[in-house]
């Protein structure tokens, strides 16, 4: 029931919001206030957040296309857009629907958004037909904008749009009316303020109501006497008839414009336009009139029709055309020219004539020639400014015409062929006064013919010294009519403007014009040619004076001019050469058709440069670098020129240069020879120290001992780090280092470098990280080798320069072509920099960044430059920054070929046991006899029956005589050398026994060259145990085995590296260490069962050396058990048979040694039963 | 935040020493009536410290879980304008145009707004400031001025001492905010016929007081005269329907000579008004609803509680108000104090719409910095 009740209040309350929201529209005709008023009762009433109105443009304007503005939103601050364009996608949401509603889940959301911030909520909006639409906005999710809230909306919306209807009609009225107020203000002052007389009369009486400003002064009444008459007194008694029909038009609302007569007050009579309508004035029908005097124009129109006569009378012809080329006035004198045109007054001009004026540069005024007939006019054309019309005046020009163009053909003639004259040319008449003067005569002379014209020749031109002889020759030849200088051509000289003198060459002709003699006198300056002969006399001085021999000739070879230095070299005289051809000196051109392909590829070149040989009169050759120029002058003149040096001198220094060369590449082979030799020679020493100190190691030793061993062992291998980077070095330098193409994983050798290095960087406390670039394939093909020793020595280097930190290798892919990976590495260090000066030759050769640092750091300082030198092998190109106290980054990008699982080389697999050498018959051909000893030793560890030879001729011999399974035999052999006992063993004794051949040769090549000899592989000393005993298992063909530790480790357990210390609760041991090294379980028994059988010998010794207080020996076994009890990391004994081994050592015999050994005793008693049990159970 | 017992100009001064104000703070003050100090010297004391600050004088204080009649609370807030004071509410042409354009900001900001309580136009105030900012601005804030309903000057800030106005502040941080009451509908609904501002002057066409007085007796068996007419009322307020969420209540305080009611904020004309009850228990519930709106599901590490809630709530609920408090204190965070004022009048956005002035009901704000939203 409760329920019922409040179902019921809701709907009440419902209808009651809808009644105050009802009563909230119209609340003011204002279109602004209304809307505030009615959307914010709205939004307090519903979650709503947002209203806008939009009002459709053709409510304001019937002719405007449909489209929408933006009339009132609320909160304004929303509102973004102002109008939509036609059919903006809400024209078509709304078409025919009283509302839409539209979630921002449908599509349409987004284009109706015209608001801003908004993302989430409803739009409805509804349709107000013929006004507009209306627009809200909730983002309330109680979706209070939902049909049936909106449903019941509707009617007041409508309500709505009705009383914003209402709002724009009274706002349009408003306007309308304050539009007229502004139109009758206007009125008012065009009536009262026009400056011609204005009335206003009433049409039925004619009685005049009003009258404006100018009316009083125009017709001399008072304003008030004017609004007592009527329209009939102002008009003369003959006008009453016409007034009267005027009045008629207007009355039946027809506006009119009259030339009328009025009478003003003092009876004068004037001409008025009167232009009239009907007006609406104060609510009666009434004439406006508007009053022009015109009398004064009419006068003046009388006189100007008069002068308009006057071209009539012109006996010339007079047009006048207007500016569309229409001829509006033609007089009688023109006649003949329309005729010819065929138009007539009213007609266009000829385009022709018409367009030439329009066209004209100044149109303004302009003149045109016009032919007609045998006649030529002259037409000017005359712009009327602010008439728009041209005035045109005609004159026949015809005899005038002839006249001049006669006289123009002939002066024409003889000025162009004058102007055109290469030589001055100067008239002069019987006096000597110039009455011609060409440009030539002004370029020459400096006079302009305005200067020259009149003056005397001989004032103007001839030098003082030859002014008399002139004049008396002028005189002579006009009294005698002698001149010996006439008609000819002489040199004199002649002055110029400025006073300078200079030759001339002149011609003088007398001629008689019109019965009067006059000169022509024609003159050129000749000052260029004399300095040209003069410059000619010097070239040739010149040329014998150089030391070159200057040689033309023509195309055959023929000389036609030699210089004195070229006589002078080959002993003959300049004229015996001009007689000679090229090839009777040149020996190169002997040979036939040489001189021909000498001509042709100098046509090409232009300019060649040879070496020849000359050879000279008396038979002597020498050499000669020539400079052969092929010059053609004109159409057909072409020269050979040659400048030739005797390069004798020359010749010889070169030649020295060349055994210089020879003697340097030489010294330089030798030591390259050095080197390798050098490097052999302390790798065999190196191979017996490091391999000897190996074996030593192995054996029981003092721990002093132990150190120095230590020391020998470190030393050596630094020596063998440097003797490689020589060796390196050299064969880089050489060109003899080649790089291997197989295929590797980068990922794979990266972190085995960081394994490798790791130890140091943790010794330094800095970090060491490596990143690979995944997209890097997989497997690549290159040389990983000598990537690894780049990369590993650019790591070590950061190491070893970084002291807080990091150190970071990174390979990353730069691109990936079809068949390509190109990689870029980087290894990054926060050490301590290099110096900038310094880093411009960090890569040379034995140079580190400074002395001190090879003392600190060691090293060859050769690392860098090896590493530059295999990286250009390797295609790419090193790069270095760095600074002081922040770090270094080495960079380089190589190039790598994309791999697959078959480029790998072929991994050896070793299944069977290291006992799988057991009684191989060794032969080991080697002179030196520590290394003698060590192989041996090793060998025999493996169980081979190992036999030597100390040189290759043993060696044939023991071949001869025994059988082996296998020879590793040594290269550089007293007597018979490796290689020539390979030979002979190979092709004399004719057996396939495996030959390994067991050298310090490092040198590329070696390899070949023994495999050439006959031998089936290489190894390099010192060579890794491993590493030999896997070359000899692969050759005796047996099945391949696990791979061993060096046998050394393995026969004895004693041995130990560092250990991790780690046990397992209930066992004495821990095999983790073991599980790590062999994968094999068998291996690992096998060391068990060597402890279990060696240890109780050990304990036993302890026990009676202790009891017969041989400290010493306590010691020395307590050590070798010790080595064995960490290899099983037996943690409980770990301190104590140190413990024993110190205090025996120090002969301290007290409770606590006999005490430990005790303890010792118990211990191994259980941890044997242990290991018994773990025997057993394998 | 800190309170303070006694607040002496000098102690106000002092403890606006230790909050540490930097250039772009402004100081909120939130004063007890009772014993409040001279709010003209006070300005002219803080004035000469070169601080900005903006507060009111308020019925009474809220400040942990406990409700205080005397005394002054200090908060900073960072703010992104100077506290704007906007003046001459009573008339209907007060201006808003000094209010800055905050265009994308809008949605780091928080307005906190303090209005004299007494003062007329709030609704058109509120239109005209909604209209400026919209909704991309979360609104709270509270009436000030006296329990006794007598008008006076309650508002100040650096510029002086306002009555008949209003003190926006833009605060630079985000808020949530939860607004409840808790009031039922006991009968309606009724048209409010003919209203001026606040002054209810027809029900139904009728005279108000006396459909009022009618309605209480018949549907709460209760008496109501004009004598004692605020005792009665308190339990009985007015409710302005809006879809989809709780009246809006208005309060009536008084009858005047010819028998109109006279209520705190405006009725419009021709509002559905329904006339409301309590429960103390609903009441109190309200306000623990209002607090977990404002909290939201996943709240931020740190935030500040303000609140406004309305006075009457005080006097209806009396000795079960602390429990009002304590409802709120209970969902928030142990390190949380909740502070704020009695107010004669809430405001508030409910979060995202339209700005409003409720009377009798409860609004809780959580405001936090951007980052830890």
């Amino acid at each position: 029931m409760k329920k019922t009740q409040n179902i019921n209040i809701d709907i009440i309350q419902d209808i009651a919001s809808l009644y105050e929201l009802s009563l909230s529209i119209g609340h003011s005709l204002d279109i602004q206030q209304n809307c505030e008023k009615f959307f914010s009762t709205l939004m307090s009433r519903k979650n709503i957040e947002f209203a806008a109105l939009w009002l459709d443009n053709q409510v304001l304007n019937k002719d405007k296309a449909s489209s929408y503005s933006l009339l009132y939103a609320y909160p304004q601050f929303k509102a973004v857009t102002e109008h939509l364009l036609p059919h903006h996608p809400i024209t078509q949401l709304i078409q025919n629907k009283k509302f839409v509603i539209i979630d921002h889940l449908s599509p349409e959301f987004h284009q109706i958004i015209t608001e801003k911030d908004i993302q989430e909520g409803t739009y409805a909006i509804f349709n107000l037909e013929g006004l507009g639409f209306l627009k809200l906005f909730s983002s309330s999710p109680d979706h209070s904008l939902n049909v049936a809230d909106l449903n019941k909306l509707y009617k007041v919306i409508c309500s709505f749009g009705v009383s914003i209807q209402a709002g724009i009609y009274h706002r349009k009225s408003i306007e309308q009316t304050k539009e007229r107020i502004k139109l009758e203000q206007q009125y008012q002052i065009l009536f009262y303020e026009n400056p011609n007389p204005m009335l206003i009369y009433d049409l039925d009486n004619l009685k005049i109501l009003a009258v404006n400003d100018e009316m009083p002064t125009k017709y001399g009444y008072s304003r008030d006497e004017l609004l007592q008459l009527t329209l009939r007194d102002l008009s003369p008694d003959d006008h009453t008839f016409e007034l009267q029909e005027r009045i008629k038009s207007i009355q039946q609302g027809k506006d009119t414009t009259v030339t009328t007569k009025h009478r003003l007050k003092n009876q004068t009579i004037i001409d008025v336009l009167i232009k009239g309508r009907q007006i609406d004035y104060q609510g009666i029908k009434c004439g406006l009139k508007l009053i022009e005097d015109i009398t004064e124009k009419k006068k003046n129109e009388e006189a100007i029709r008069l002068l308009a006569k006057f071209p009539d009378e012109n006996p010339f012809p007079v047009l006048r055309v207007d500016l569309q080329a229409i001829l509006v006035y033609a007089n009688p004198a023109s006649q003949e020219l329309l005729n010819i045109w065929k138009i007539h007054v009213g007609d266009k001009l000829p385009s022709k004539i018409y367009n030439k004026v329009a066209h004209s540069s100044s149109p303004h005024f302009k003149e045109i020639k016009v032919q007609a007939n045998d006649k030529i006019y002259s037409l000017i054309f005359n712009y009327v400014a602010g008439a728009m019309y041209y005035n045109v005046y005609g004159s026949d020009i015809t005899e005038t015409k002839k006249a001049e163009r006669a006289l123009r053909e002939s002066e024409t003639k003889t000025r162009s062929i004058i102007k055109s004259a290469l030589d001055a040319v100067i008239l002069i008449d019987r006096d000597s006064s110039i009455t011609e003067w060409n440009d030539q005569a002004e370029a020459i002379f400096g006079w302009k013919p305005e200067e020259a014209l009149g003056q005397k020749l001989h004032e103007l031109i001839i030098p003082e010294n030859y002014r008399e002889m002139h004049i008396q020759g002028m005189k002579r030849y006009l009294e005698t009519g002698y001149g010996p200088v006439l008609n000819k051509r002489i040199e004199i000289t002649a002055m110029h403007i400025n006073g300078a003198e200079f030759p001339v060459e002149l011609s003088i002709s007398p001629i008689i014009i019109r019965g009067e003699i006059f000169f022509s006198a024609f003159l050129r300056d000749i000052t260029e040619r004399r300095e040209a002969e003069k410059e000619i006399k010097l070239l040739r001085k010149w040329i014998n004076q150089v030391s070159d021999a200057v040689q033309v000739s023509d195309l055959e070879g023929n000389f036609v001019f030699v210089n004195e230095e070229a006589a002078r070299r080959t002993g003959y005289s300049v004229y015996e050469l001009l007689q000679m051809n090229v090839k009777d000196i040149e020996q190169i051109f002997s040979p036939e058709k040489a001189w021909e392909t000498h001509i042709q590829e100098l046509q090409k070149e232009g300019n060649i440069i040879i070496e020849g040989v000359n050879k000279r009169r008396d038979g002597y050759c020498f050499p000669v670098e020539v400079n052969v120029k092929y010059i053609r002058i004109g159409e057909n003149q072409e020269f050979i020129v040659a400048f030739s040096r005797d390069i004798t001198t020359r010749k010889k220094a070169e030649e020295e240069l060349i055994h210089a060369k020879l003697k340097a590449e030489e010294a330089a082979q030798v030591k390259q020879q050095f080197l390798s030799t050098m490097s052999h020679e302390i790798r065999t020493p190196m191979n017996a120290i490091i391999g000897m100190s190996r074996l030593l190691e192995k054996t029981p030793l003092l721990e002093k001992q132990k150190e120095y061993l230590k020391a020998i062992k470190s030393s050596s291998q630094n020596l063998l780090v440097i003797i490689n980077d020589i060796l390196d070095f050299s064969k880089i330098e050489a060109g003899k280092l080649e790089l291997d193409h197989i295929g590797f994983s980068l990922k794979e050798i990266t972190e085995n470098l960081v394994k490798s290095t790791k130890y140091k960087a943790e010794e330094k406390g800095i970090g060491l990280y490596l990143y690979i670039d995944p997209e890097i394939k997989e497997i690549l093909i290159g040389d990983p080798v000598r990537l690894n020793q780049v990369l590993l020595n650019l790591s070590n280097n950061a190491i070893k320069f970084t002291y807080q930190g990091y150190v970071k290798i990174e390979c990353k892919l730069s691109c990936t072509l079809p068949e390509h990976q190109i990689i870029s590495f980087k290894v990054t260090d926060t050490g301590k920099g290099i110096r900038k000066e310094k880093l411009a030759n960090i890569f040379d050769s034995f140079t580190q960044e400074d002395a001190t640092i090879n003392r600190k750091f060691g090293g060859t300082g050769l690392g860098l430059t090896i590493c530059k030198q295999l990286i250009e092998l390797f295609g790419g190109k090193i790069e270095v920054a760095s600074e002081v106290n922040h770090g270094t980054t080495f960079s380089f990008t190589l190039p790598f070929k994309i791999g697959n699982e078959h480029d790998l080389p072929q991994s050896e697999e070793y299944t069977i046991e290291e006992s799988s050498l057991q009684n191989i018959r060794v032969l080991l051909v080697e002179d030196n006899e520590m290394n003698q000893l060590f192989a041996r030793t090793l060998l025999e560890e493996w169980g081979t029956l190992v036999d030597i030879a100390e040189d290759g001729k043993i060696a044939i011999e023991k071949v001869q005589k025994n059988v082996y399974d296998i020879i590793l035999m040594d290269m550089q052999l007293p007597l018979i050398n490796g290689l020539e006992a390979t030979q002979y063993i190979r092709q004399e004794i004719n057996t396939q026994v495996p030959i390994i051949a067991l050298t310090a040769n490092a040198i590329k090549g070696d390899e070949d060259r023994c495999l050439q000899a006959g031998m089936n592989d290489y190894i390099s000393k010192p060579f890794e145990p491993t590493k030999l005993f896997r070359k000899i298992n692969k050759f005796i063909h047996l099945p391949s085995s696990v791979l061993p530790n060096p046998p050394v480790a393995t026969q004895n357990a004693k041995n130990s590296e560092i250990m991790e210390t780690q046990t397992t609760p209930d066992k004495l041991y821990d095999l983790s260490k073991f599980e790590k090294s062999f994968k094999n379980r068998d291996t690992i028994i096998n060391l068990i069962q060597i402890f279990l059988e060696e240890t109780p010998g050990l304990l036993r010794e302890i026990n009676t050396n202790y009891s017969q207080g041989e400290l010493i020996q306590v010691a020395y076994h307590a050590h070798t058990l010790k080595a064995s009890l960490d290899l099983l990391q037996i943690e409980s004994l770990s301190e104590d048979i140190r413990t024993i081994e110190k205090l025996a050592k120090a002969q301290e015999n007290d409770e606590t040694l006999g005490s430990l050994i005790e303890k010792l005793n118990q211990v191994c008693m259980t941890l044997f039963e242990q290991l018994n049990q773990e025997v057993l159970l394998t | 935040m800190m309170y303070i017992s006694h607040p002496e100009i000098s102690a106000i001064g002092a403890g606006i020493e230790q909050l540490n104000v930097q250039a772009s703070d402004s100081i909120l003050l939130l004063i007890a009536e009772q014993n409040a100090p001279n709010l003209d010297e006070l300005v002219r004391v803080l004035s000469e410290k070169g601080i900005s600050f903006f507060g009111g004088l308020f019925p009474a204080l809220i400040y942990g879980d406990e409700k205080y009649e005397e005394g002054i609370i200090l908060q900073k807030f960072p703010v992104f304008n100077k506290p704007l004071v906007i003046q001459g509410l009573d008339k209907r042409d007060f201006s808003l145009e000094n209010l800055p354009q905050i265009d994308s900001e809008g949605y780091q900001l928080s307005a906190l707004i303090l209005l004299d309580g007494m003062t007329g136009n709030i609704s058109l105030f509120f239109s005209r400031l909604y209209n400026h900012f919209g909704n991309s601005i979360n609104y709270l804030g509270g009436g000030a001025g006296s329990l006794s309903l007598v008008q006076k000057p309650c508002l100040f800030t650096e510029e002086g001492v306002f009555e008949n106005a209003a003190i926006i502040t833009l605060i630079r941080m985000k808020s949530r905010l939860g607004v409840k009451h808790g009031w039922q509908t006991l009968a309606g609904p009724f048209l409010a016929t003919d209203t001026h501002n606040n002054i209810l002057r027809e029900l139904n066409w009728k005279n108000a007081f006396e459909v009022y007085q009618e309605t209480i007796e018949k549907s709460a068996q209760q008496t109501i005269t004009a004598d004692n007419f605020f005792d009665i009322s308190k339990g009985f307020p007015f409710g302005i329907h809006k879809t989809g969420s709780e009246s809006i209540v208005r309060d009536p305080i008084s009858v005047n000579d010819q028998s109109e009611l006279v209520c705190v904020g405006e009725i419009p004309e021709n509002a559905a008004l329904m006339i409301l009850e309590g429960q103390p228990e609903n009441l109190i519930n309200a306000a623990a609803e209002a607090t977990q709106i404002a909290l939201g599901a996943s709240q931020p590490s740190t935030y500040d509680i303000l609140l406004f809630d309305c006075i009457s709530r005080v006097l209806f609920l009396e000795d079960h108000f602390k429990e009002e408090l304590k409802a709120v204190k209970q969902e928030l965070k142990p390190d949380i104090c909740p502070f704020g004022a009695l107010t004669l009048g809430e405001i508030s956005s409910y979060g995202d719409g339209h700005i409003e002035f409720f009377n009798k009901t409860i609004v809780v704000g959580m405001l936090y910095k951007e980052t830890e939203g």
